[in-house]
C-alpha cells in the first residue's frame, strides 16, 4: 500500500474525495498506512481558526473608504454671457479633436514604486518601478493592445488577443502570466504559464513556462530554460536579478529602483555586469554591483548622486 | 443580480460578507498571519470599491483574490526571515476524559505543526479542502489552477504531513 501512495500523485487527494474505487477503497483501509491518514485528517477536522468579526470589520472598513473619500470641489460657474459664443466654437473644435482623438489610460511608477494595475478585462498587471504602460480605453475590448515601457508581470485573463509593445519587440499571449523587462535597448521576457510570443521584425519566438528571451539592439540575443517561482523575483522577493548586461545596464536598473543620479562614461559599457540586488536596501544594493567589480564609489546621500572613482582599466 | 453594480451600498455590503470571511481565512493558511490577514482583506476591498465600476459582482471573488495576494507578496517579502504559525484553536469535544483529551491534544498540536511546514502551495489547497470545506473544483476556480493540480498538493499536502509529524 504504501508503494500505491508514493507512486500515485492523487491518491490521497481521490480517497478525501470519495473517489476510489470499492477495491482501491478497501485495500487501502486495510493498509496499515490508512490509520495514521484518518488520524491526521481527524486531527485537522478538529480545527479552526479565531473567530472572524465580520459585522465589526465590516463598519471599520467603511469608515475607513469614506475618510479616504477625496473631498469634492465644487466649482460655480458665474455667467460670463459675452464669453458664451466664443466658448461655443471653442467647444466645438475641442469636441472634434477629443472625439477622433485615441483615449489612452496611462499609469506610471516613480523609482522604486510599483503599481498593482486591474485591466477592464480583469487581468492584472503589476508595474516595476520607472515603468509606463497604457492602453485605449475605447477598443480594449476588442483590441486588447498594450504599450510598456520598463518591466512589468502580466496575469492575463483568458480572451481575445492581448499584445504588449515595446520599442524593442512585442509580446503576444494567449491567456498567461509572464514577465516583460524592457530597458533602453534590451528586451528580456519569461513566460510563466501558458504560451507567449515575442516578435520584432523577422524574429518570431513561442515561449513556454520557464522559457525566456532575450533581444538587444532588435537582434534575437539569447534564449534560455530555467526552473521557475510562482512569480518573477522582482516581485516575489524583492530582488531584482540581472544576467549577461552591462555595468551601465545594471547602473540605469539600480537608478530605476532607487532614482539617484549617475555620471556614466563610456567604459561603463564594456564592463559585464551578472548579479543581483535587493530592492530596499540602497547601502548593500549599491555594495552588491559595485564592490563585487572591485569599483571605489561615493555616494552624496543629500544630493542622492552617486560617483564612481578609479573605474577599472577595461 | 448581476444588474446590481458593486457600487451599490447592498451589493458592496453582501459581496463583503460573503466574501471576507473566506478571503481572510484562505490569506492566513497562505501567510500564517492573522492581523496581516485582515489588514489585506479590508485593503482589498478598498481596491475593490475604488474600482467598482469597473468589476463586476461575480467577478470580484476572482479580483479580490488576485489582489489580496498581490498586496501581501509585497509586505510579507521585508519580514520572510520571522518564523510563523497558524494559531488554530481546538473545536470543543464532548469527551472530556483528561487522558483521551491530552493524548489527542498533544498528537493534534505535532500535527499543526507539521501544516506550518507545508509549502504555501500544499497549505492552501489542504487548508480550504479541509477547514473551509471547499471542493477541488472550487479551489481551482479560486486559485486559477487546474484541478488535477489542486490533486496533486492535496496528496502531496498529507503525505508531507504524515513525514514531518512522525519526526517531531
Amino acid at each position: 500500500m504504501s508503494d500505491r501512495i508514493s507512486d500515485s500523485e492523487d491518491f490521497l487527494a481521490k480517497w478525501l474525495a470519495g473517489e476510489l474505487s470499492p477495491d482501491e477503497q478497501k485495500s487501502f483501509e486495510n493498509s496499515a498506512d490508512f490509520a495514521e491518514y484518518q488520524a491526521i485528517v481527524n486531527a485537522t477536522d478538529r480545527m479552526a481558526l479565531p473567530e472572524y468579526d465580520v459585522e465589526a470589520q465590516l463598519d471599520a472598513l467603511k469608515s475607513k473608504r469614506d475618510a479616504s473619500k477625496s473631498e469634492t470641489k465644487v466649482i460655480s460657474f458665474r455667467p460670463f454671457v459675452r464669453y458664451a459664443a466664443a466658448a461655443v466654437v471653442l467647444v466645438g473644435i475641442s469636441l472634434v479633436y477629443f472625439l477622433t482623438r485615441p483615449s489612452y489610460v496611462t499609469f506610471e511608477t516613480l523609482a522604486g514604486e510599483t503599481e498593482t494595475i486591474t485591466l477592464p478585462d480583469q487581468s492584472v498587471v503589476v508595474l516595476n518601478a520607472s515603468s509606463s504602460l497604457r492602453y485605449n480605453e475605447d477598443d480594449f475590448a476588442e483590441n486588447r493592445l498594450l504599450d510598456l515601457e520598463g518591466e512589468a508581470f502580466f496575469e492575463v485573463t483568458k480572451g481575445i488577443n492581448f499584445e504588449v509593445v515595446t520599442n524593442q519587440g512585442t509580446i503576444k499571449v494567449l491567456g498567461t502570466s509572464f514577465n516583460v523587462r524592457q530597458r533602453q535597448k534590451l528586451l528580456d521576457v519569461v513566460c510563466y504559464t501558458g504560451k507567449v510570443n515575442v516578435y520584432k521584425n523577422e524574429i518570431s519566438k513561442d515561449l513556454l513556462p520557464g522559457d525566456g528571451v532575450r533581444i538587444r539592439n532588435s537582434t534575437l540575443n539569447k534564449t534560455w530554460q530555467r526552473q521557475l517561482t510562482e512569480k518573477p523575483t522582482w516581485l516575489e522577493n524583492g530582488v531584482t536579478l540581472l544576467e549577461e548586461v552591462t555595468l551601465l545596464e545594471a547602473l540605469n536598473e539600480l537608478k530605476n529602483v532607487y532614482g539617484f543620479e549617475f555620471e556614466s562614461n563610456n567604459s561603463l559599457n564594456s564592463i559585464p555586469y551578472d548579479g543581483g540586488f535587493p530592492n530596499n536596501d540602497l547601502e548593500s544594493a549599491l555594495r552588491s554591483v559595485l564592490s563585487a567589480l572591485k569599483i571605489d564609489y561615493e555616494y552624496d546621500s543629500n544630493n542622492n548622486k552617486l560617483v564612481l572613482k578609479g573605474t577599472m582599466d577595461m | 443580480m448581476s444588474d446590481q453594480n458593486v457600487c451599490a451600498e447592498s451589493t458592496y455590503e453582501r459581496l463583503f460578507r460573503t466574501i471576507a470571511p473566506l478571503l481572510r481565512n484562505f490569506l492566513i493558511f497562505k501567510y500564517k498571519d492573522v492581523e496581516r490577514s485582515e489588514d489585506m482583506v479590508q485593503e482589498a476591498f478598498l481596491t475593490l470599491w475604488k474600482n467598482c465600476e469597473k468589476v463586476l459582482p461575480e467577478m470580484a471573488k476572482a479580483y479580490l483574490f488576485k489582489v489580496a495576494q498581490n498586496q501581501m507578496l509585497k509586505l510579507v517579502d521585508k519580514d520572510k526571515t520571522k518564523q510563523k504559525h497558524i494559531p488554530f484553536i481546538s473545536k470543543t469535544t464532548d469527551n472530556e476524559d483528561p487522558q483521551y483529551h491530552m493524548e489527542v491534544s498533544e498528537f493534534d498540536d505535532k500535527i499543526k505543526r507539521a501544516i506550518d511546514s507545508l509549502s504555501e502551495g500544499q497549505r492552501e489547497v489542504f487548508l480550504l479542502n479541509r477547514i473551509e470545506k471547499k471542493t477541488y473544483n472550487e479551489i481551482a476556480e479560486l486559485l486559477d489552477v487546474s484541478v488535477k493540480a489542486v490533486e496533486k498538493r492535496m496528496h502531496k499536502a498529507l503525505v508531507k504531513i504524515r513525514e514531518v509529524y512522525k519526526n517531531i
